[in-house]
């Protein structure tokens, strides 16, 4: 009953989400080559500067908020744009987890090209253990497989973290099989728990579902290519996997054209490229969430509610807790990545924030000021 | 090998005999993650060697590189036992050998 309930919630959620969707919009601009360019010149931009690029701790020891670059695009057009510490604009950037972002969008346009739907069991498109195939491609995209899972990174025993010992250690040969094998510790889609495996193992899910023709394509195919990232490259595991929670690298520049595409509601230069719906529904706290169950994970990982692998503006009634970004439009979205990578659209502004950086000490940056400062920004923007 | 490195041999074995643990050690992880890694930062993130081994510095840093740039390559070892690589394959970017 509880996987029906989750099913319909998940069928009405896309169905309101394609209601509420409009067609692409017309007379906005398009990066076509490269972005149009209006640089800020107000009296917020020495505020940005400074609040971005002044070194708070000792460089050589990794202290410190260490941003690398900044892309602003207000209104299809880059308003500020700035890059430090070795980094230029031709640099690729590793974005971390903000791949978990790619990765959804490139899932929407399999379910949009029909190879997969997000109620498909896993076992419909991989070689799971028939214990798994409750788990559905939504449990996924939601991080609540039930499988367990250990996010921890430098500041965890090496030895413990599930993360570490796929990207490097016994699970790095064949990642997704890694996944698979650490066990049900609940019942899927009833449980987040934020998990790089749970989008590995997805990655794995939508090779199957696409096939052997598309399995090594689909990133160029479905996103990279159709919106310009001609920087962007995405590394394998070692068995041929994408590593859709972390490795997707680009420019800031290129990042911004994906940031782009999720501010137009999956549209690009008039055509829907990720489907009708997939945005609104993606950006919605997801159904496991809502569930109320998993609260521990959510106050123990970070305070921005989970979309389906996007991250949410939205308060949380049940525990008092207002928006993580009370600066910013409670529709404001974000990919977030390790070490201060950060993709936000705030539609409402009609703005996207790129920063790539190396904050390697937790909680020096503070995202509120930044996105603060960017709408401001943006307000200074002559129309 | 050196006596310095006998300590960190020991506490890497004990590591590694954790009962609840995966099935790696320190340096195993520490020489994979600095081939992957810095073959990464040289050729996908195009950076400097200095900057690079600056961005792939872990605790223990124990690994050491040895970077082919013709075939782009990476090659790291740690403590004289522990050896691992990575490769450059275009748009994929790096991958463990």
């Amino acid at each position: 009953m509880q996987r029906l309930i989750l099913s319909c919630c998940t069928v009405a959620s896309l169905l309101a989400a394609r209601e509420a969707a409009a067609a692409c919009p017309a007379g906005v601009t398009w990066p076509a080559a490269d972005w149009p360019e209006a640089l800020a010149s107000g009296p917020t931009v020495a505020a940005t500067d400074e609040f971005l690029f002044t070194l708070t701790g000792r460089d050589e020891d990794r202290e410190g908020l260490r941003t690398d670059g900044v892309v602003i695009v207000h209104r299809g057009r880059i308003i500020y744009e700035r890059y430090a510490r070795g980094y230029a604009r031709h640099n690729r950037h590793l974005s971390w987890s903000v791949s978990k972002s790619f990765l959804n969008a490139m899932v929407g346009v399999g379910v949009g090209r029909g190879a997969l739907t997000v109620d498909d069991s896993i076992c419909d498109h991989y070689d799971a253990d028939t214990e798994l195939c409750d788990i559905t491609v939504g449990d996924l995209l939601d991080w609540a497989s039930g499988l367990y899972w250990n996010e921890g990174y430098e500041d965890d025993p090496y030895y413990l973290s599930s993360v570490i010992a796929m990207l490097y250690g016994v699970g790095s040969g064949d990642m997704a099989a890694f996944v698979t094998a650490q066990g049900l510790v609940d019942a899927p889609g009833t449980i987040y728990r934020y998990s790089s495996g749970d989008s590995v193992l997805l990655s794995a899910v939508l090779a199957g579902a696409l096939g052997p023709g598309l399995a090594d394509d689909y990133p160029w195919e479905f996103i990279f290519d159709p919106i310009g990232m001609t920087s962007a490259m995405f590394e394998r595991d070692q068995a041929g996997t994408y590593v859709g929670s972390s490795y997707v690298y680009a420019t800031p520049r290129d990042l911004a054209r994906f940031g782009y595409l999720f501010l137009r509601d999956g549209c690009w230069d008039g055509e829907q490229l990720v489907p009708e719906g997939w945005v609104a529904a993606s950006t919605q706290p997801n159904p496991s969430f809502q569930m109320g169950k998993s609260y521990e994970h959510f106050l123990r990982d970070g305070d921005a509610v989970p979309g389906r692998h996007w991250w949410l503006n939205l308060p949380v009634p049940d525990l008092a807790h207002e928006r993580r970004w009370p600066a910013a439009p409670p529709d404001t979205f974000a990919g977030l990545g390790h070490w201060g990578q950060t993709i936000f659209v705030v539609p409402s502004a009609d703005l996207v924030l790129v920063r790539t950086a190396d904050d390697r000490e937790s909680g020096v940056f503070d995202q509120n000021r930044y996105l603060e400062l960017a709408l401001a920004l943006a307000a200074e923007d002559s129309p | 090998m050196t006596r310095r490195a006998v300590p960190v041999l020991l506490a890497l074995a004990l590591a590694a005999c954790n009962a609840e643990a995966y099935d790696n050690n320190d340096a195993e992880l520490a020489v994979r993650q600095k081939a992957k890694e810095m073959c990464s930062c040289l050729f996908v993130m195009e950076l400097t060697e200095q900057e690079c081994a600056a961005w792939t510095r872990v605790s223990p840093n124990v690994a050491r590189a040895t970077i082919d740039r013709q075939n782009k390559r990476v090659h790291a070892v740690a403590l004289g036992f522990w050896a691992a690589d990575a490769r450059f394959d275009g748009r994929h970017g790096c991958v463990h050998d």
